[in-house]
């Protein structure tokens, strides 16, 4: 990257907007170029700015919290290995093993596969989408990390693979598939519950983005078929792929 | 929560963020109830835009204050004012929530905890974010319309530039020039120097 494009990043990198690898090559411009150095600085007291006029008043309980909470954490010495944020508390939350990482912003668009958002001129209609594609990747997100997950994977007869993930207690299913082969225009790939080979239809599968689907129920597995485009009633052939869910579930 | 109206003795200054920051990097565990007073609402409200979720919200702004807590002695004056090295960190934590995956963790459970609205007093902050509100809105009204919308979906939604690009179906190598240009109005607009 040239250094002309580089000084046209204090905006994104002020904001947090920019990538992690771009990120890193900023901030060795950064401490070449004061120029930037200096706008970066502007670009922050900026957007302190749009914060305080969001601010909300927490309730009593936090204060309580966060003073009782800074009675046991020790403070960091002055001495600086350089750096304007100071080495993040690691949070004491137990991380979980996360089977799929669901991005910020709108990954989801593309990932998860929502909306074309290029339909959404209107910026309160973006937002709006944005809204709905993060309640959509938070409900993915509970599946996959319910307690009571189980799941599992299987090569599709024609190529790919797919991947689900189920919660009994949510009573949800998310079915991820990747690398399944391009259908010519008027053939779409659904998605099936099986109860014991009975199937009931889970919607339809874009290639590339995941299938959140509710109504579990006592499904004995998932299915995938290749059907006329709108999808079926019922399966037209035989499925691409069935996964197995775990038997003896409550 | 106890309304807190900080007067200064005649003939004194008031002690300014920075000055009870340096107090905290003492350890002043009183010191820091202040900072605390003076910066969680803006705290929480960037959490809040960013996060959504109000449980979790409101842990982002625990970790932000633990920060302050624990980094107090790392904060440079010469690099910036106290709050807008906070709500850096604030809107830097918020949008690493949203960008890893291991949120969902206790979500309902925190969720159908804390579901009860606290009552508290309106403190000063408030009406001083009120007026803050206006000129802020005012101010975003001077950009285009493309400029305002890449800054307050990369600063509100925590959009990186190529999130902001597929959203508005503006050409991703633009976007940085956008937000770019739209801060610097903003920052014009609100008179903000470094
Ligand atoms: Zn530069």
């Amino acid at each position: 990257m040239t250094s002309a494009d580089l000084h046209t990043m204090t905006g994104a990198y002020a904001l947090h907007a920019l990538d992690e690898d771009e990120r890193r090559e900023f901030e060795g411009h950064l401490v070449e170029c004061p120029a930037c150095a200096r706008e970066v600085r502007e670009f922050r007291a900026t957007s302190a700015r749009l914060a305080v006029a969001v601010a909300e008043s927490p309730g009593p309980e936090l204060k309580r919290r966060v003073m009782d909470e800074i009675a046991t954490v020790r403070q960091l010495p002055p001495e600086l290995p350089d750096r304007h944020s100071p080495t993040p508390v690691e949070p004491r939350r137990t991380r979980r093993v996360v089977v799929l990482v669901l991005a910020a912003c709108l990954a989801a668009i593309g990932a998860l596969g929502g909306v074309a958002i290029d339909r959404y001129r209107d910026a309160r209609d973006a937002e709006r989408a944005v809204a709905e594609q993060r309640a959509r990747g938070a409900a993915i997100e509970a599946v996959i990390t319910a307690p009571d997950a189980v799941g599992g994977s299987a090569p599709a007869s024609g190529g790919g693979t797919v991947r689900v993930i189920a919660s009994p207690a949510l009573d949800r299913a998310v079915v991820l598939t990747s690398g399944l082969p391009t259908l010519p225009d008027a053939r779409v790939y659904q998605g099936w519950y099986s109860d014991n080979g009975r199937m009931r239809s889970i919607g339809l599968i874009r290639p590339g983005t995941a299938l959140l689907a509710s109504g579990l129920d006592r499904a004995s597995g998932v299915g995938v078929t290749v059907e006329p485009a709108g999808g079926s009633a019922r399966p037209s052939g035989a499925p691409i792929v069935l996964i197995d869910l775990p038997a003896g579930r409550s | 929560m106890r309304t807190v109206v900080h007067l200064a003795a005649p003939g004194e200054h008031a002690p300014t963020l920075e000055d009870r920051l340096a107090r905290v990097a003492q350890g002043d565990q009183e010191a820091f109830s202040f900072v605390y007073d003076a910066v969680i609402g803006a705290v929480l409200g960037v959490a809040r835009r960013v996060v959504r979720d109000p449980a979790q919200s409101e842990e982002v702004a625990q970790e932000v204050l633990l920060d302050v807590w624990r980094g107090a002695a790392r904060f440079r004056p010469d690099r910036g004012s106290a709050m807008t090295w906070i709500l850096t960190m604030a809107h830097r934590r918020a949008v690493d929530r949203v960008r890893s995956a291991q949120a969902a963790t206790d979500r309902e459970h925190r969720t159908a905890v804390r579901e009860h609205t606290p009552e508290y007093d309106e403190v000063v902050e408030e009406v001083e974010a009120r007026l803050e509100r206006e000129q802020v809105r005012r101010c975003l009204r001077t950009l285009t319309e493309v400029q305002r919308r890449s800054v307050t979906l990369a600063y509100y939604r925590g959009c990186t530039h190529r999130e902001v690009a597929g959203l508005l179906d503006v050409p991703l190598g633009t976007i940085k020039t956008r937000l770019r240009d739209g801060l610097i109005r903003l920052r014009d607009c609100l008179g903000v120097g470094a």
